[in-house]
């Protein structure tokens, strides 16, 4: 039996594997909430998710876009606001599992999604803290996500911390909980018991150890018992995933965002590109969106053609 | 005190309350952003104005495009796909025509919750923010961005202390109110009632004006109060492309086109097309409906799903009928009744 998948379902399943059964999760927008649906829905149907607006106990329908999301508020146990959520819930320990992405992370799992560059002339903002730097801070367990970003030695803005310098820094600096696993769109790290260091503990089946290392510019170690093979999700699981959430395997995919647009709104199907149409513009400006567009429609062809074709190859 | 005459337009509560160089906050916390209003204030072309708001989307995004912003205190701004598109924020800082203050959703929240309740600071539980950069990378902020002090009833233990944060002026969308500026919103909360509560003015724009009846048969919805509120605009579909929780969804497709915007010329004539093209709410919804369909605009709104009515009633029997005593109980039992002869 074969099934087709992307990077970011694997993502979003391997996540879910980690939620249990009766855990309160803090969970935010995109993968995480994906995941925990997932979880909710074929391993751990007592989970309760709490979301950073205000929700708790939410079933969401359908993926929220935000923490706040009204899609996420209908049929939930408590309605409440920020003081409910960061003092009466997190900061007092009540959460067993927090869920975060991140953009630059080190070998301690400390985490930045503030600023890539100098603070004050920064080469790429990025959204901010939010509430990460408490869900980092206060969980019991921190599971961390990584889809777009990078392993660096040294961070360019510790937003949340995680292990600190390693060892027993993050328990002497008084705080509980700290990062238990890193989940990427090609592996599953874990951090050592006692350094606090990460390692490789599981790889998706169509990425080699090499291909992982590439990424890591320290000397990445590996699980004492060697590299585990990560399990693909059931048929039936996939399917949850794609329907309940299309966009995990289209995000961040702008020619695929434009032909759903151009659906929702009904209009022709034209080679010319969506925004030409909805946005007045000016020529040179059309000429670079087309390149743009062109340069993401060979990236995807390639992307799935490769990924697809490793994976055959290694027999699976 | 209470004031009259709290109606009014968009375009006239925002000339009247928002000045250049003032600070404002977006109220909403994510859901059900004030876009009316904030569409008003880009193109009455305010400007300087220091923008405070924990978590900002595309509202707060468009205010920054738009040129209105001169400081903004966050701890999250919109960033759709950070590495391909064109991002206001991201293009300001660089060309260092904004400077920004950086928290956490909760810090900016404490800050606002100490300007609302009037307390002099707000301590911060552990001290996780020392161990990151948000402590230690202060910009227009500076050494008041927070301190460090003593806790005197357990000495030795390190607390973070945020000063508290009064906003000029909150705009904000909420469900309902009455023309007393009784304003009823529900939801997830986040920080939406500390920022306005903590702010000097409110504006607040509503997708439905109620009966004071409506109001008193659902006190428990007030979040803010007749005598805090300054002004109420009347603005159905208030909130789109944002959602606004009973009345309609977020529109997806319409967000999409701000997020895909690629350049800067693309996203001007977006405004031009959607704020400064249109002269109130009201227009925009039919260039809306113009563009494409009314049908998509009915496909937004909200289902019902209505929360189970409560009984909130009592006897409602006033204390002579609950104790059984008439008039003449009174004459009869008390001896310290004086009779007093009075004109006319």
């Amino acid at each position: 039996m074969k099934i087709r998948i992307t990077p970011l379902e694997m993502l979003a399943y391997s996540l879910a594997r980690e939620l249990r059964d009766g855990e309160i999760a803090f969970v935010g927008q995109g993968h995480p909430i994906v995941a925990a649906c997932l979880a909710k829905k074929f391993f751990a149907p007592n989970l309760r998710i709490l979301m950073e607006g205000g929700i708790y106990g939410s079933e969401p329908y359908r993926p929220p876009w935000h923490i706040a999301d009204l899609t996420a508020t209908r049929g939930c146990l408590m309605l409440t606001d920020f003081a409910g959520v960061f003092l009466g819930i997190l900061s007092r320990g009540f959460v067993d599992v927090g869920i975060l992405g991140c953009s630059q992370i080190d070998k301690y799992g400390n985490i930045n999604t503030t600023v890539v560059g100098d603070y004050f002339s920064p080469v790429l903002r990025l959204p901010g803290s939010g509430g990460a730097h408490e869900v980092g801070s206060f969980s019991k367990r921190l599971l961390i996500t990584m889809a777009g970003g990078r392993f660096v030695e040294k961070l360019d803005y510790v937003t949340t911390p995680g292990w600190l310098d390693g060892g027993d820094s993050r328990r002497k600096a008084g705080l509980p909980g700290g990062p238990e696993a890193l989940i990427t769109k090609k592996a599953i790290f874990r951090f050592h018991p006692e350094t606090k260091e990460m390692y490789l503990d599981a790889r998706y089946p169509w990425v080699s150890v090499e291909e992982i290392r590439k990424e890591i510019p320290w000397d990445l170690k590996v699980a004492e018992d060697g590299v585990k093979v990560a399990p693909l999700p059931t048929p039936e699981q996939l399917r949850f995933i794609r329907e309940f959430s299309p966009l995990t395997a289209l995000r961040r995919d702008y020619y695929l965002m434009e032909k759903i647009t151009e659906r929702h709104w009904m209009l022709e199907p034209s080679e010319e590109p969506l925004l030409t149409r909805i946005v007045e513009i000016r020529d040179e400006d059309r000429e670079a969106i087309k390149r743009r567009i062109e340069e993401k429609r060979r990236a995807r062809g390639s992307f799935f053609k490769k990924e697809i074709e490793r994976w055959r190859a290694s027999g699976q | 005190m209470r004031e009259p005459d709290k109606l009014m337009t968009a375009r006239e509560a925002v000339k009247k309350f928002v000045r250049d160089g003032c600070s404002l906050t977006l109220a909403n916390f994510a859901t059900s952003e004030p876009f009316a209003l904030v569409h008003e204030v880009i193109r009455q072309g305010k400007r300087d104005l220091y923008l405070i708001k924990s978590s900002g989307f595309m509202a707060s995004d468009q205010l920054l495009a738009a040129g209105c912003v001169r400081r903004i205190l966050t701890s999250w701004h919109l960033r759709m796909s950070p590495t391909s598109y064109y991002s206001p924020i991201d293009k300001l800082l660089k060309e260092k025509k904004v400077e920004i203050e950086d928290y956490t959703n909760w810090t900016v929240a404490a800050r606002l919750l100490a300007g609302a309740w009037g307390l002099p600071f707000f301590p911060v539980r552990g001290n996780s923010l020392l161990l990151s950069d948000i402590a230690r990378i202060r910009s227009f902020e500076g050494e008041n961005k927070l301190r460090v002090v003593d806790n005197p009833f357990r000495p030795g233990e390190k607390v973070v202390l945020v000063p508290p944060l009064n906003p000029d002026v909150a705009l904000i969308h909420a469900q309902r109110a009455d023309v007393n500026g009784n304003v009823q919103l529900w939801g997830p909360l986040g920080d939406t009632v500390y920022a306005a509560l903590a702010s000097k003015v409110i504006i607040a724009s509503v997708e439905e004006i109620v009966e004071e009846e409506n109001i008193r048969r659902s006190p428990f919805l007030t979040l803010l109060p007749e005598f805090r509120v300054n002004a109420i605009v009347h603005e159905e579909w208030g909130a789109h492309p944002m959602e606004c929780l009973g009345y309609y969804d977020m529109d997806e497709p319409f967000l999409l086109i701000w997020y895909a915007l690629l350049t800067r010329k693309m996203m001007e004539s977006f405004m031009d097309e959607w704020i400064f093209g249109v002269e109130n709410r009201k227009e925009y919804i039919e260039h809306y409906i113009e563009r494409f369909g009314m049908e998509k605009l009915n496909s937004l709104r909200a289902k019902k799903y209505l929360s189970d009515t409560v009984n909130l009633g009592s006897t409602f029997e006033g204390d002579m009928k609950r104790w059984g005593i008439d008039w003449s109980f009174f004459d009869q039992s008390i001896s310290e009744m004086v009779e007093w002869e009075v004109e006319g």
